[in-house]
């Protein structure tokens, strides 16, 4: 009977296993293998696929374009995960109180959600299009400027791996991520009992006392779910960067998982393909590591 | 009784699994079965005579060919989109296919490729993956080397003089050889996609111009007259840009124009570091940066040329999809008028223009070539060829077609037609072309304009840069 019930136990968990393992592990292992072998489209009819160690990731570390994307693959998982968390976390604080409209202002705070990435991109390409961008045509109609903002392909300024261009992939990498967020972030505030509040306010602790002392920590487990989530996210991030600039101008905007596709698709070396991909994996592997230690700990 | 599994057991089966996936991870790549030949391959095959020079086969041994029937099978046939894909498919696609099969008994199953992912299809079917029985391809030369006669577009010289014995005078030759890798025939080129010069003319009168400029002085004479900027130096209408295309499909043409070319005709040898390239380079900085009459963000992925264009943004373009023309009468009849095309202006040698061609072949991996080549022969007579460019815009090596009214009933169109004597293939003869000019940083071509035109870099620098790179990627190919 127990061997039957365990039977029973396998075969309900086994599609979804055999889905991780074909679409998920298998094509992991793959592309750690891929990365020590010299998988050039060109070469491989005369040469093959010969085993050649860590060639592939010395090559990456040479290329100073490769240090340029992993640098802002970082940064854009800074700014935009910090900024989408503390604009989220504000958000659902106001959507969370009693309000007239609210319901509407709920629903319309979600539309971005159901705008799929390429659809976004394309909009934010023309709100961003210098000449006919109605942002520049707002600032300069308010005298605040007078030359149209190049948001996508300004190159002239930069501090770091931060620029015009990519503050604007910010924005709109925010403006994606954004429901998420409050969904997640007013789930957590409804589970935060009022009485705690009503007790800090009897203790003389005013809104922002209330905010910090109050609801950020309680709501700690959930922002440390939601952070992980969206910093192992940000770092695949493909989409966005790749539709909007393809990773320029000169590089400002390029990230690992554009560079990952350009290394294959554009120059068929799927090897250096693989290997940036695995660096991906090492940078997701690294923060879901720290999460788990965090989680085991508290335990 | 046990509710739970217990931690052993599952360890013992996540275990089992890992181990069973490494394994599978780390097993040799199983070689596939050598793709069937056609029939016919076993047969001394004709000889690889040039394009034009093909000789006709006896017409009752092609008549005969033509006849056979093939009841019961079925091919595959995967083809890009050309406008709605539904429409396509409904419309041309299976009208034609039922047409086929009164004549040959051959079922044809359609798959539509988006052209979003159609380079990574044919790259992906080049290394073995899953491919119809033909398709409607391009860059065969890159596909046919990394194919390396397994996979990918599988050649039919076979048929060359039996089933397409007259493709040759019923097609202009300098297209049809992008359906010809190392003397071998692999398909009919079917389409083509010629660039004229596009302008406005509403303002180039208001410049008292009458057309678009003719060679290279003229266009920067023009372009600073037709470049125009408010009180605060913001440019409110550019003079010039060299076209609404990928970056590097808008920058070469100016090269071909120079009368330069960036390998040698055998493929064996890159010719970058050349004076022609210098001129090039520099002609185009200086319309950039020095008179700052063309757009600087020209190369960026996001620049929009033929937004601006509609919006009175930019008066000339240099080189434009022949389509276009189709999209400004069908989309914009408020510019109906203002915009006209002529030939691609003269460089410091030659007029040229860019010709990117689509053409038909069977895979390697079909079971029935014979069909295929059938097939693909029934698309190409004249009046299959007519309803296909009505309906997709494309030109067309078809003499018939061009000289049909469809491509004859507007002026703009005859330009378009006129251009193809211009016509300069997009594909090069080495398969490492397709990587060298990929539109992305890190491709060596991309690289070279982008810095020195984006980035201003040294011309010097990066041409002998450029030079030693491109050389290293065309070397990887051993050529006959």
């Amino acid at each position: 009977m127990t061997r039957q019930r365990y039977l029973f136990c396998y075969l309900m968990v086994a599609p979804a296993l055999v889905l991780v393992v074909a679409l998920g592990l298998y094509p992991m292992l793959a592309s750690i293998r891929m990365s020590f072998l010299q998988y050039d489209l060109m070469l491989i009819p005369t040469q093959g696929t010969p085993f050649v160690g860590l060639r592939n990731y010395q090559t990456l570390l040479a290329n100073p374009n490769f240090v340029q994307a992993l640098v802002n693959t970082l940064a854009f998982v800074l700014v935009a995960v910090g900024g989408v968390v503390t604009l989220g976390l504000l958000v659902a604080q106001i959507l969370s109180r009693e309000f007239r409209g609210r319901g509407t202002i709920r629903t319309l705070v979600l539309i971005s959600w159901f705008i799929p990435p390429v659809v976004a991109a394309g909009i934010w390409i023309w709100m961003f299009q210098p000449e006919r961008s109605p942002i520049n045509e707002i600032l300069r109609g308010l005298g605040l400027m007078h030359s149209d903002i190049r948001f996508l392909t300004n190159s002239d300024w930069t501090l770091g791996p931060l620029s015009i261009p990519f503050f604007a992939i910010s924005v709109v990498r925010i403006w994606s991520g954004l429901p998420f967020v409050i969904t997640f972030s007013m789930a957590g505030l409804q589970s935060i009992p009022g009485e705690v509040y009503e007790a800090a306010e009897m203790d003389g602790a005013g809104s922002v006392q209330r905010f910090f002392y109050v609801t950020l920590p309680m709501l700690r487990p959930v922002l440390t779910v939601l952070i992980t989530l969206l910093a192992i996210g940000g770092i695949g991030h493909f989409e966005l960067n790749y539709i909007m600039t393809g990773g320029g101008p000169k590089g400002l905007t390029n990230i690992l998982a554009v560079m990952a596709y350009q290394f294959a698709y554009s120059q068929y070396r799927f090897d250096l393909a693989a290997a940036t991909s695995n660096i991906i994996l090492v940078l997701t592997g690294i923060i879901g590591f720290l999460y788990v230690r965090q989680q085991i700990r508290e335990r | 009784m046990a509710q739970r599994i217990s931690r052993r057991d599952f360890c013992r089966l996540t275990g089992t699994l890992a181990a069973g996936t490494i394994l599978a991870g780390c097993a040799q790549p199983t070689q596939a079965p050598a793709a069937p030949q056609p029939a016919a391959a076993t047969a001394p095959t004709a000889a690889a005579a040039p394009a034009s020079g093909a000789t006709a086969a006896p017409a009752d041994a092609a008549a005969a060919f033509k006849a056979k029937r093939f009841p019961g099978t079925k091919i595959s046939f995967w083809t890009q989109s050309y406008g709605d894909s539904t429409v396509w498919q409904r419309d041309y696609l299976e009208a034609m296919a039922a047409e086929f099969k009164k004549e040959s008994d051959v079922d044809i199953e359609f798959q539509i490729v988006p052209w979003a992912n159609a380079n990574q299809t044919w790259l992906t079917v080049a290394q073995g993956g899953a491919a119809p029985d033909g398709a409607d391809m391009y860059w065969l030369y890159s596909n046919a080397a990394i194919g390396g006669g397994k996979y990918g577009p599988m050649q039919m010289d076979e048929y060359r003089n039996t089933l397409f014995a007259d493709l040759w005078d019923r097609n202009v030759e300098g297209p049809m050889k992008d359906g010809i890798w190392q003397g071998k025939f692999y398909g009919p080129v079917w389409r083509g996609d010629i660039r004229p010069m596009l302008y406005r003319t509403d303002l180039l009168e208001a410049e008292g111009l009458k057309k678009g400029p003719d060679t290279w002085e003229e266009v920067t004479a023009m372009a600073k007259q037709l470049t125009k900027r408010d009180k605060d130096g913001n440019v409110t209408q550019w003079g010039f840009t060299f076209s609404n295309a990928l970056p590097l499909q808008q920058m070469l043409p100016w090269l071909w124009q120079a009368g330069g070319e960036y390998m040698t005709a055998d493929g064996k040898t890159a010719t970058i570091d050349t004076p022609e390239m210098r001129q090039t380079l520099q002609w185009m900085f200086d319309l950039i940066h020095t008179h700052k009459v063309t757009p600087p963000d020209l190369m960026e992925k996001s620049f929009n040329a033929d937004e601006l264009f509609q919006a009175g943004k930019i008066a000339i373009m240099g080189q434009v999809s022949n389509n276009v023309g189709v999209t400004l009468e069908r989309d914009f009849p408020q510019l109906t008028g203002k915009w006209d095309m002529q030939i691609p202006c003269k460089g410091a040698k030659t007029r040229a223009s860019y010709f990117g061609a689509g053409y038909l072949a069977p895979l390697y991996g079909t079971k029935n070539p014979e069909a295929v080549a059938r097939w693909i022969e029934f698309l190409t007579r004249d009046a299959n060829m007519q309803k296909v460019i009505e309906y997709t815009g494309y030109v067309t090596p078809n003499k018939s077609v061009m000289a049909s009214p469809y491509w004859t009933d507007r002026p703009w169109k005859k330009v378009a037609g006129d251009t193809m004597q211009y016509a300069h293939p997009s594909q090069h003869p080495s398969p490492a072309w397709t990587t060298m000019v990929a539109n992305d940083a890190g491709a060596v071509i991309f690289d070279l304009f982008y810095n020195t035109l984006v980035k201003k870099n040294s011309i010097e620098d990066e041409i002998k840069t450029a030079q030693q790179r491109a050389q290293g990627a065309m070397d990887k190919i051993k050529l006959p």
